[in-house]
């Protein structure tokens, strides 16, 4: 089994940008050659940009963009305590410390046809590298972005170059049973080989739930309370389901962060 | 320049620095293999193996403190026959001390592990892990004299592996734990595992561990263990090796000077995988810059000050 990543490295990477990006949402983007070149979409950095001890842990991030070509990535994030503030405080050419890329990269199909991308809130974040691998591949992705309000749609006119569709549901617009309504549309009429979903259980239930109904294979970025990213301090762990019965114990940052719905157990 | 020596001897047991990993903050080692030269340390600790496979405790598991983190993993392990074939061998390949932690239930747990491991050949000493906080029913055997004798005296009679007694701060009088653990057996003490603490959600008003309680550990913790250092280590003859918060070097040679022998680095192995080779570069640098040749004599240094009124 897979457990390690052996291209994972830290190193001091510097930011190149930092752009908000909605409301309490932000998009950081660093240099940082090194670990940019062994990235893969699915994978995810640990990043601190203080030399304190308050906050004490790193701070995860999925890869929103990989830019090979000029060596640094992008990640997408909303201020929610006081590592994301100090983070969103940085300034183009501040150091940034960068452990990564860490955890599992995504197992695409060699040809993908079509992909569904469904990201809520910040979750949209990684399906720009998952769209963008997708087409190098020769397949086509459509994405289903949903959100509290219109204003916490993130990025998603950068992300209709990589799609063949995209659609938004919100919340005050009855998005949860319109975003339903579309999933099972577009699993009828396309032949999708894998949906990716990110930032909602809800959701996730949902895709876990059509997935056994349909054809296609499901797929979580799972969000546990992480303190090391590589697999020593225990922290991250989600249920899946074990061979035969019950369930067992995976580390998010070795096995994950995503996992096939058919594996692992929304709660 | 003379290169200082950072040998240190903790009994029999000599080390060529007085650097390693905290118990259940480094695997057994294979993780950090990728980051910096492992033969580096003085030794090497693994995250305590219990007899049985086990899975750990139900999540939340960690949650961020303020300098600090609160964690209640409950020692999921992978059992004692796959630590023999697969941790034990490579923590044996390095060169340096190979610590293994083990922990149980009970005290005859301990000693089945202790037999085990004494017949394996390849370990330099054992670490008993006696203090884990966060067991499903929450016994922690150094925070009861009776039960932490008990283990002690088991394990005592199954080896002559040298024995380090890992210490809970969660008691009134440490001293006496420490006094205790001599008497009993120990050849060592490690000093401590983490403070029992628990942390609220105030949106969900729930606790946010999944146990409820968890052990804080970090910079957090480090003046308290720093003085709980301090009194054993004037108390007991024993050695002793410092554990909490400690993060680079001048944290470490603070530890020293407080009468530590050793210094485990835990929970900034999380945050920096390099904390390990910076704190042994850290303590040389500080020899070089101020110390005598021998990092022996600077362990207690701060008693003598202390009693000279400075």
């Amino acid at each position: 089994m897979f457990l390690h990543c052996f291209w994972a490295m830290l190193i001091t990477g510097t930011i190149l940008d930092l752009r908000p990006a909605g409301p309490e949402y932000f998009v950081l983007r660093a240099h940082a050659p090194q670990v940019v070149q062994h990235a893969a979409p699915g994978q995810f950095v640990m990043l601190q940009g203080w030399g304190e001890q308050d906050p004490l842990l790193r701070r995860p991030f999925d890869f929103h963009r990989l830019d090979r070509e000029a060596g640094a990535f992008e990640v997408l994030f909303k201020v929610k305590g006081h590592g994301t503030a100090m983070i969103s405080r940085l300034r183009p050419g501040d150091p940034l410390s960068v452990l990564g890329p860490l955890g599992r990269p995504i197992p695409f199909h060699e040809a993908p046809k079509a992909v569904g991308l469904i990201g809520r809130g910040s979750g949209v974040s990684p399906m720009f590298t998952i769209a963008e691998e997708v087409r190098r591949r020769g397949g086509r992705s459509y994405a289903l972005v949903s959100a509290r309000s219109p204003d916490r749609l993130l990025c998603v006119d950068e992300l209709r170059p990589f799609c063949q569709a995209v659609w938004t549901f919100t919340d005050d617009a009855g998005g949860g049973a319109a975003l339903r309504q579309a999933l099972e549309t577009l699993v009828r009429d396309e032949a999708l080989d894998a949906v990716f979903t990110c930032g909602s259980n809800r959701l996730a239930s949902l895709v876990a739930q059509l997935g056994q109904e349909g054809h296609f294979a499901g797929y979580a970025f799972m969000d546990a309370p992480m303190a090391c990213g590589v697999g020593t301090c225990k922290g991250c762990v989600c249920r899946v389901r074990r061979d035969g019965a019950g369930y067992r114990y995976a580390l998010a940052c070795l096995e994950g962060p995503v996992f096939p719905l058919s594996e692992v157990l929304i709660e | 320049m003379n290169e200082p020596d950072l040998s240190v001897s903790l009994g029999r047991l000599r080390l060529k620095n007085p650097v390693m990993p905290a118990s259940g903050t480094f695997n057994f080692g294979k993780e950090y293999a990728e980051y910096f030269d492992l033969n580096q340390m003085g030794a090497v600790v693994n995250k305590s193996v219990m007899l049985q496979p086990r899975q750990g405790n139900a999540p939340p598991r960690i949650v961020e403190t303020p300098c600090g983190m609160l964690s209640s993993i409950g020692l999921p392990s992978q059992g004692i026959e796959e630590f023999l074939t697969v941790q034990l061998p490579f923590m044996r390949a390095l060169e340096c001390a190979a610590i293994v932690s083990v922990s149980g239930t009970s005290a005859e747990e301990f000693g089945e592990l202790v037999s085990v491991l004494d017949r394996a050949g390849g370990v330099d000493a054992l670490e008993l892990n006696l203090s884990c906080p966060n067991f499903v029913d929450k016994v922690i055997f150094a925070t009861d004299c009776g039960l932490m004798a008990e283990v002690l005296q088991e394990c005592r009679r199954r080896t002559s592996l040298p024995l380090i007694a890992k210490l809970s701060p969660n008691v009134t009088d440490i001293v006496q734990m420490a006094r205790l653990a001599e008497k009993h057996g120990a050849d060592m003490l490690c000093a401590v595992n983490t403070f029992t603490g628990m942390a609220i959600d105030v949106r969900t008003r729930r606790p946010v561990l999944g146990t409820v309680t968890g052990g804080l550990s970090g910079p957090a913790i480090k003046p308290i263990v720093l003085r709980m250092v301090w009194q054993i280590t004037q108390a007991v003859g024993l050695p002793v090796i410092a554990c909490g918060g400690i993060s680079n070097g001048t944290d470490a040679v603070e530890f020293l000077l407080a009468g530590a022998a050793a210094v485990q680095v835990g929970t900034a192995n999380f945050i920096n995988p390099l904390a390990i080779p910076e704190t042994i570069a850290g303590i040389r640098q500080y020899m070089l810059d101020s110390g005598p040749h021998s990092v022996t004599e600077i362990i207690g240094a701060a008693w003598r000050r202390s009693a000279a009124g400075r």
